[in-house]
């Protein structure tokens, strides 16, 4: 009795070990001697950082969804360039796509009396209490990417998805005219997803030009599902013509469905993706995938920052939309004819 | 004389040499509301930690605590507009109270090992939580709920204020009452145990609930500070709550513990995280460092033995060779 539970400590540790090596978790850390060391490593860090900051008007904070993803590592380059252009010091949060990690290192932060906080909440539900403290603070918050319902934010940019839907229906319309059965279908990502309006852009402008939705399954944002909707799609309607899926990941693992099937992607069913995510242009140069919707995370970055500064000269902000703030950034298309400017 | 054990106190010391470090290093850490937001975020994992020094005492664990909070906190969060306030927070604690009855009764009565149970259960409450509301969160906008996690009384942060109200009790329950003793008995020898005629099956199930009560706890004071409840929340919840017990000096072989050493082990755990976010390490070396402090919270208890036997060794050689 006493070896099972020593035996089953042992494989709760393994575990442990693993499930910290794999994922990470969150931010806690605990005890002893390692952790007295680090602050004493860090703290030798900060001595430099706070002589640095001598010159630097304050710290512009990003807090990112997940920086384990290219499109937010870019957004953050966009935060971190446009912020020491400015002549601000830069500092970096990663919520690792934990709503506790999101309100703690925030507050963390806010604590520290930073100039303004850009933040793309992993939880948008969850942000309540970080515009409390960040009014109180009398710290500008401005969100990127994913907009709240929680108001109390300088500004937010974002795409606007709806409208990254139409260009890719007007794309379709323009460039595949001589299409036949004017079939279209779409691979969406899961329902609780705001990204769901994409494909509402896109079906709406199909069906206004003259096209059917023949199909429209939730790929629930993973590929392997969007690989076995575009199965079930090829099986249902034979004669489909465009795909649009709502992520590139899906888009890629589509194609690989359509051509599984004995099929030809980019010939018989063309595929169309959205983010422009760096592994989709090989596909897409290849023909393979017909097109990507971009969107600018640069942009999004440095215009946060703009906006920061603007209304730190009291500057009036304009906003797309005045009631949530909103301020939508651009969007294009990625095509075989332009991708190699992106690579 | 009698002398310290100063492994059994490590936990306190590394506190005061953290806490004194940062005090002067850090401009930032000392401030009143930093040190508030430590204790604030100490105290949602650290009740849990509560019920989980006493499930490792009797030398069990739960896994369950982090899906099973997420159920209480929809659960609440969801009745909460229809029922008021009052009843929501009796019915998260009842579900709580169920919950932690569930696991209960599976480990003691029907000898399942609590391993797998409470991993059975870690996929079972989670995926409830998940059909309870489909997959949606919950907002909760009520006034007086959202205090319980973001209010303060006399500076100090509510939920703190609650952590130690429930430290206190359950330090009394362990080690003045006949079912503290108990408990510890039974981490040491649950043979023993039933000879002297302790319903060994009644204790083991008692602590479960208890585990359960504090969850709910837990739920309310993390529901109120996000201000919404939603299914994915705390994924990490078990694995924080078990490491600040094991920080604190509680023997995973169980028997051993204390309340006290939980809740400082609480407070140093949420005062590293703060100074790790302070200087802005980088998330990736956060998750390194991180492993490495729990890797060295699991094999101190090894390290201590090992050293006090190495120098017993030497004192046994230099008493011989004299």
């Amino acid at each position: 009795m006493k070896n099972l539970k020593k035996l089953l400590a042992v494989v709760l540790m393994v575990v442990m070990a693993l499930q910290i090596a794999a994922c990470g978790s969150s931010e806690g850390e605990s005890d002893s001697a390692p952790a007295t060391e680090d602050a004493q490593d860090e703290s030798a860090d900060s001595e430099e950082k706070t002589a640095s900051s001598g010159e630097s008007k304050g710290v512009i904070a990003y807090s990112c969804y997940n920086m384990s993803w290219e499109y937010y590592v870019t957004l953050a380059q966009g935060v971190k360039e446009a912020a020491e252009e400015a002549g601000y010091e830069y500092v970096e949060h990663d919520q690792q796509s934990d709503q506790s990690l999101m309100i703690q290192g925030c507050t963390d932060l806010l604590n520290q009396d930073i100039a303004c906080l850009v933040l793309t909440p992993c939880k948008p539900e969850a942000t309540a209490s970080i515009y409390e403290l960040a009014e109180e603070k009398g710290i500008p918050v401005i969100l990127v990417d994913i907009s709240t319902e929680a108001t109390g934010y300088l500004a937010c940019l974002k795409s606007d998805n709806y409208d990254g839907g139409v260009l890719a229906g007007n794309y379709v319309l323009d460039n595949l005219t001589d299409a036949q059965s004017k079939k279209a279908a779409m691979i969406t990502v899961d329902p609780s997803n705001t990204n769901i309006v994409r494909s509402d852009g896109f079906k709406d402008t199909l069906e206004e030009g003259g096209w059917t939705i023949a199909a429209e399954l939730s790929g629930q944002s993973e590929p392997d599902i969007a690989y076995s909707c575009m199965q079930d799609i090829i099986t249902a309607n034979p004669d489909v013509e465009v795909v649009f899926c709502s992520n590139d990941p899906m888009a890629i693992s589509a194609s690989q469905a359509i051509a599984d099937a004995g099929l030809t992607p980019g010939e018989d069913v063309k595929v169309l993706g959205y983010d422009a995510q760096s592994n989709a242009f090989e596909p897409i140069k290849n023909g393979t995938v017909l097109g990507t919707v971009a969107q600018d995370p640069y942009g999004m970055g440095s215009g946060a920052v703009d906006c920061f500064l603007k209304n730190l000269n009291g500057e009036e902000l304009t906003y797309d939309d005045e009631e949530t703030k909103i301020i939508y950034t651009d969007q294009w298309i990625i095509d075989a004819n332009n991708v190699e400017e992106y690579e | 004389m009698k002398k310290i054990n100063i492994g059994r106190h490590i936990v306190i010391l590394i506190l005061i040499v953290l806490w004194g470090i940062m005090f002067i290093l850090n401009d930032s850490f000392r401030t009143g509301a930093n040190l508030g937001s430590i204790l604030r975020e100490a105290s949602s994992t650290g009740v849990a930690a509560l019920g989980m020094t006493f499930i490792i005492i009797m030398g069990d664990f739960d896994l369950s605590i982090g899906s099973m909070l997420a159920l209480i906190g929809m659960i609440m969060a969801g009745s909460m507009d229809s029922m008021g306030l009052i009843p929501a927070l009796v019915f998260g604690c009842g579900a709580g109270l169920i919950c932690g009855l569930v696991n209960g009764i599976i480990i003691s009565y029907f000898h399942v090992p609590a391993f797998i149970t409470t991993l059975g259960t870690y996929y079972s409450f989670r995926a409830l939580a998940y059909i309870f509301n489909n997959a949606n969160t919950i907002i909760c906008t009520e006034s007086a709920f959202l205090k319980m996690g973001t209010g303060s009384a006399a500076g100090i942060p509510i939920p703190f204020l609650v952590f130690l109200v429930l430290a206190a009790a359950g330090g009394v329950v362990l080690n003045r009452t006949t079912y503290g003793r108990n408990v510890r008995a039974l981490g040491n020898s649950e043979k023993a145990c039933q000879i002297s005629g302790i319903d060994t099956r009644k204790v083991r199930c008692i602590a479960f609930v208890l585990m359960g009560f504090c969850t709910a706890v837990s739920a309310v004071i993390v529901t109120a500070r996000q201000a919404c409840a939603s299914p994915d929340v705390a994924a990490n919840f078990h694995f924080d709550a078990i490491t600040m017990v094991v920080l604190g000096g509680t023997k995973m072989t169980g028997g051993e513990g204390s309340i006290l050493n939980t809740v400082i082990a609480a407070i140093l755990y949420a005062s590293v995280s703060n100074c790790l976010n302070l200087y802005h390490v980088d998330a990736q070396w956060q998750r390194v460092c991180m492993g490495l402090i729990l890797l060295a919270a699991f094999s101190f208890d090894f390290i201590q033995k090992t050293v006090g036997r190495t120098r017993k060794n030497v004192q046994k050689k230099a008493a011989e060779s004299m």
